[in-house]
């Protein structure tokens, strides 16, 4: 058997299967390398005089810490050990590497010595989440303490590894990608980031170049944390689904695509979910132009231009059973108040 | 109105950076704006001149960094503060069609924090801290002021008005002010954090009899969870003001009765106790200078664009 398990239990927080067992190094080599290519960005510099130390251990048969992977499995139950071991050998290339990536690239760099043993030992932990967001949740708070990457770098790299676009009618495209083709009408991975950073934070002003990155990156960690991820019935890719579905509609799409709508609209809908999934595009269409239009009337000053769009885009879909309904002059009144 | 001058001001920026700037936010050393010369020099890129002692202060510090850090491109860097879309050409329209407003005001402001800069630099900290508490004094009145005397909506700048004037049972002097600290900082993030004053005293044992001193006569409600043993001491943003306060009246008053004073002994040397409280007690105040000016450039926009339409 390739991987054995030895207990399990559940975590009620991120509502998990959580369970700890063992490999070989071989296998780890085989199966768990190839998955660090997944999470690319998470490499980080190494400290080279410590991890050939840590070479020269595995050599002389040292038992590394444990490596924790994790998966993306919706309605996955921990019925019974051998379920949890089959699951994990038979999904092992969807698996995520979590903590441990340089004992891997370590481990890989030993294995060509003749002296190595893939027989030995690796121990595990395996965390199967329901969803990226309960995920990403746990992820945030377990690096938090040493902080080897700030939770922004860590979202915005987690968006592109955990969530599948491919899937989507709208397109996504790094600013890397974008700076060598653009495909007409796709959206930038960094302003669907943002959005995911606000839907978990639930605040859409989580950019503050008055406070040092630092302080923001704790005050950010705080406002996840203070919004455990117990079940709001709607999780980001629920979101990205919405996103896609009424950007059917052209100028919606090009609404979507003005970051700043897209973040407000990701903090809104977490209240609205049940009314705006039964929208039909076309209903949606004619709300957005109804905002667009009370919008125009308040007219922010330049200096405030961004965060009335996020704050008042917010409120429209959060209120949108109230605000949809109301004429143009009605909501003008409406975000007057929100703003003033 | 003083005749003599008692500070000149010239443009510290590098080179590059100046040259690029609009001509209405460089420092021509003559009739420049209040408000702009105290933006520059709170920035860090303004020298000062002292015309009686004749000594003059290349001033580097930027105090709207927690870190005291300087701007890396002051051009694109400060107007980013106020927010992404802002740019050098915005503040400029602003600096320079705003330059008769309030401008007595600003002047002793300007003045106050000159002389806190020169006696920073001669190391005399203790003198530095009186001027802290006089700018503190000045703007708790004024910046109220300004913020209700521009709101458009009467009926809220009157309930404005009355929650700042009543309400707490604090002395009067503090509750205005802080009130107002509180009510402009509804929402922003940047009332969750701290103000951090770091004790670095070489010797430990000083270190320690310093951060206790410090600890003991502020409020428990004013202290941030994010204090550690005998290093550093954090304040609730919003309640810097009442710690500046506290310490002046526990330093400087050092009534008998009543609350606990600070004993000289206990702070060894009172120059190196205020040294480590200033640069962080005026980062406060540059910050909620920042929020005011915030307030009255978004006013004076909305005014431009309303009066073209």
């Amino acid at each position: 058997m390739n991987v054995t398990i030895f207990d399990k239990a559940h975590d009620n927080v991120i509502d998990s299967v959580v369970a700890t067992g063992k490999i070989t190094y071989r296998y780890a080599i085989d199966n768990l390398f190839p998955l660090i290519d997944r999470f690319s960005g998470q490499r980080k510099i190494q400290d080279k005089k410590f991890y050939a130390r840590l070479e020269r251990d595995i050599l002389d048969h040292c038992l590394m810490p444990p490596i924790t992977i994790a998966f993306v499995e919706p309605g996955f139950t921990e019925d019974s050990i051998k379920k949890i071991s089959d699951y994990i050998s038979d999904n092992i290339e969807s698996g995520y590497i979590l903590d441990g990536i340089q004992r891997l690239n370590t481990l890989k760099r030993a294995s060509v010595d003749e002296r190595f043993d893939g027989n030995h030992p690796l121990y595990i932990n395996v965390i199967i989440a329901p969803s990226e967001d309960r995920l990403l949740y746990r992820m945030i708070t377990l690096n938090n303490g040493q902080r080897p990457m700030t939770p922004r770098h860590q979202i915005e790299i987690l968006t592109q590894e955990l969530f599948d676009f491919s899937d989507l009618s709208i397109k996504v495209q790094t600013e890397k990608e974008r700076a060598k083709n653009v495909i007409k009408g796709s959206f930038d991975l960094g302003d669907l980031s943002k959005a995911y950073l606000a839907f978990l934070t639930g605040s859409v002003n989580n950019d503050n170049n008055k406070i040092i990155g630092e302080k923001m990156d704790q005050i950010i960690v705080g406002r996840i944390m203070d919004r455990q991820p117990k079940n709001e019935g709607i999780d980001f890719k629920n979101v990205i689904k919405e996103v896609d579905r009424f950007s059917s509609v052209p100028d919606v799409q090009k609404w979507f695509k003005v970051g700043n709508n897209l973040i407000g609209f990701s903090v809104g809908i977490k209240k609205s979910y049940s009314t705006i999934k039964e929208l039909t595009e076309a209903e949606f269409s004619d709300s957005i132009d109804l905002f667009e239009s009370a919008f125009k009337y308040i007219n922010p000053s330049k200096v405030n231009l961004g965060k009335y769009r996020r704050e008042l885009c917010q409120a429209f879909i959060e209120k949108y059973q109230k605000f949809s309904k109301l004429d143009e002059m009605e909501l003008v009144e409406q975000f007057m108040e929100i703003t003033s | 109105m003083a005749s003599y001058l008692t500070f000149s001001y010239s443009d510290n920026l590098p080179k590059s950076i100046k040259k690029n700037l609009p001509q209405a936010l460089t420092v021509s050393g003559e009739n420049d704006p209040e408000l702009l010369l105290i933006i520059r020099i709170l920035s860090g890129n303004l020298e000062l001149t002292h015309n009686y002692s004749n000594k003059s202060v290349k001033h580097r510090k930027n105090y709207f960094y927690s870190d005291l850090t300087s701007f890396q491109n002051w051009k694109i860097d400060f107007p980013k503060l106020f927010s992404e879309e802002t740019n050098s050409d915005d503040l400029a329209e602003f600096i320079f069609n705003t330059k008769f407003t309030n401008r007595s005001f600003y002047k002793i402001i300007l003045a106050e924090i000159s002389h806190f800069i020169l006696h920073e630099r001669k190391s005399a900290h203790t003198s530095a801290f009186i001027f802290i508490y006089r700018i503190l004094e000045k703007i708790s009145y004024a910046f109220p002021m300004i913020y209700a005397s521009k709101s458009s909506d009467f009926l809220k700048s009157f309930n404005e008005l009355k929650e700042l004037m009543t309400g707490s049972d604090e002395k009067k002097e503090l509750g205005f002010f802080k009130k107002f600290v509180e009510t402009i900082h509804q929402g922003d993030p940047i009332a969750d954090t701290s103000i951090d004053i770091s004790i670095e005293a070489e010797n430990s044992n000083v270190q320690k009899q310093m951060f206790k001193a410090m600890k003991d006569v502020t409020n428990v409600s004013a202290i941030h969870e994010d204090t550690t043993e005998h290093g550093l001491l954090c304040i609730k943003y919003c309640e810097m003001g009442s710690f500046i306060i506290n310490i002046r009246n526990r330093f400087f008053h050092n009534l008998n009765g009543g609350s606990k004073n600070i004993e000289s002994n206990r702070i060894v040397d009172s120059d190196e106790f205020f040294r480590f409280i200033n640069p962080m007690a005026m980062h406060w105040l540059s910050m909620i200078l920042f929020k005011v000016t915030h307030y009255s450039l978004s006013n004076f926009q909305n005014h431009r664009r309303n009066s073209r339409a």
